[in-house]
């Protein structure tokens, strides 16, 4: 959890339906954004919720950098207004369905970056986007020999050479 | 550069493996102590490779429907079945004195006639208590049982087929329902052939026939849609003698040995035969079986 700094109702003027919202990255940039927008978010419904019962409105501090932020910002700006069905709580997860082609074309950067925008969509509890990187990602090492999947998913082989040989699932023993 | 994985949550990391075909799930498992432990801990994942390690899909899931942990436990039940495979005590079919079975048939179906002349036939259905069916059988007439052979069965169409051979060299076809002994509502094929060496094989719509004479020339194969009747394909390789389907797509022809090996062949049929219906389609709402 991050710590909620308390700042003037001035900060964020409330304005009409869409009232605007103050994050803070971790590199202490200040963005202004409209609720509706991040309310994608369940990470920040909840705590808009929590604003409307305390009736005090914070900066809400984030652990992720502002370049990360302002690409989530973006997604959701993207898909304002619109129900993805993957971010129904009852839904199931996403299984084999193609990635929207939008999303694809925003989720092409490199895999640096498409791991900090899976971290951030987690940790703001936005499921749609959780699921278009985790299936961004699985597309990289589908069909990929183990080697190249520890190249691409960067994780050193720490087997011992008789554990590298025992299966890991029963069924293969 | 790697992704540094490991330090994405492992709810998500699950997520991102659920979507990838069991194969690759394995490989994935084999990268480092971490995913590997990732991987033997999830049910879902487990799920996913043994459903891939038998060749298997997953069915449907909706609200009603099975929870994963179920469905790999029925799965690991399903596989360990297969490798100890025993036989069950036997089971005396007491009320089925003095039938003798004509043929076994596809799904659990076993059809048996009376060997004493009586025209009484009876299709049994064995219970199966992964799939839920419970055990029945019906008993009908057909005239002249001890002629019967050949039978098919599709289980999907409730539908039984089978010839019948007449004095005279020639034979009749039947189809009838499976649930209730009827001649079959839509299958429309009940004529009579000449029944030199005849062999037939169902699948779908379609009725596969070959007749084989001694003269290659006179070896014939047929393909009929059994709801309307109609010729789709006539003709068959040179010299061969017997086809059967090997599904919807693919008829398996038998040739004559050469040189004593198999003289084998693959008949395409691509696309799907459609023939034109001659009479009007049963609008989808028509109940085709009728009620019992």
């Amino acid at each position: 959890m991050p710590t909620i700094v308390s700042v003037d109702d001035s900060t964020v003027p409330g304005e009409g339906s869409s009232r605007l919202l103050l994050l803070v990255s971790s590199d202490n940039k200040h963005i202004v954004v409209e609720e509706d927008i991040m309310s994608r978010s369940r990470f920040i419904s909840k705590q808009v919720e929590g604003f409307e019962a305390t009736s005090q409105r914070h900066a809400i501090l984030l652990p992720f950098s502002s370049f990360v932020l302002n690409k989530v910002i973006e997604y959701c700006s993207h898909y304002r207004g619109y129900y993805l069905l993957e971010d129904d709580p009852d839904a199931a997860p996403p299984g084999r369905s193609p990635v929207r082609e939008w999303d694809q074309e925003f989720l092409d950067v490199d895999r640096n970056m498409l791991l900090r925008i899976i971290k951030a969509a987690h940790y703001l509890e936005i499921k749609s986007l959780v699921g278009s990187c985790a299936r961004a990602i699985a597309d990289m090492i589908r069909g990929k020999t183990t080697e190249e999947m520890r190249e691409i998913l960067g994780v050193e082989n720490d087997f011992t050479p008789e554990e590298e040989h025992s299966p890991s699932s029963k069924c293969t023993g | 550069m790697g992704l540094d994985f490991p330090s994405l949550p492992a709810d998500v990391s699950v997520m991102l493996l659920e979507t990838l075909p069991g194969r690759d799930i394995l490989a994935c498992g084999a990268t480092c102590r971490r995913l590997r432990s990732l991987v033997t801990d999830s049910v879902s994942l487990q799920y996913a490779i043994e459903l891939f390690a038998c060749g298997m899909l997953d069915g449907p899931r909706g609200p009603q429907s099975l929870s994963i942990p179920d469905r790999l436990d029925r799965l690991r039940r399903f596989t360990a079945a297969w490798e100890q495979l025993q036989w069950t005590n036997r089971v005396m079919l007491s009320h089925f004195v003095g039938f003798r079975p004509c043929y076994d048939l596809s799904g659990d179906m076993l059809a048996l006639t009376r060997a004493d002349g009586l025209d009484l036939m009876v299709s049994r259905q064995f219970s199966s208590e992964l799939r839920g069916i419970d055990e029945h059988h019906i008993v009908f007439a057909v005239p002249g049982s001890s002629r019967l052979s050949n039978f098919q069965v599709s289980l999907d169409q409730d539908l039984l087929f089978f010839k019948e051979l007449l004095p005279g060299n020639s034979l009749r076809l039947h189809s009838r329902s499976l649930l209730t002994g009827e001649t079959h509502p839509l299958a429309y094929i009940s004529d009579v052939t000449n029944a030199a060496a005849y062999i037939h094989d169902i699948c779908g719509d379609f009725l596969l026939e070959t007749s084989y004479l001694d003269g290659p020339a006179l070896s014939q194969l047929r393909l009929r849609n059994l709801k309307t009747g109609l010729v789709s394909k006539n003709g068959m390789p040179q010299d061969h003698k017997r086809a059967i389907f090997l599904d919807k797509h693919h008829i398996l022809s038998v040739g004559p040995h050469i040189w004593g090996l198999a003289n084998l062949s693959c008949l395409v049929l691509l696309p799907a035969p459609k023939p034109t219906r001659c009479r009007p389609r049963v609008a989808a709402s028509t109940p085709i079986l009728p009620t019992v």
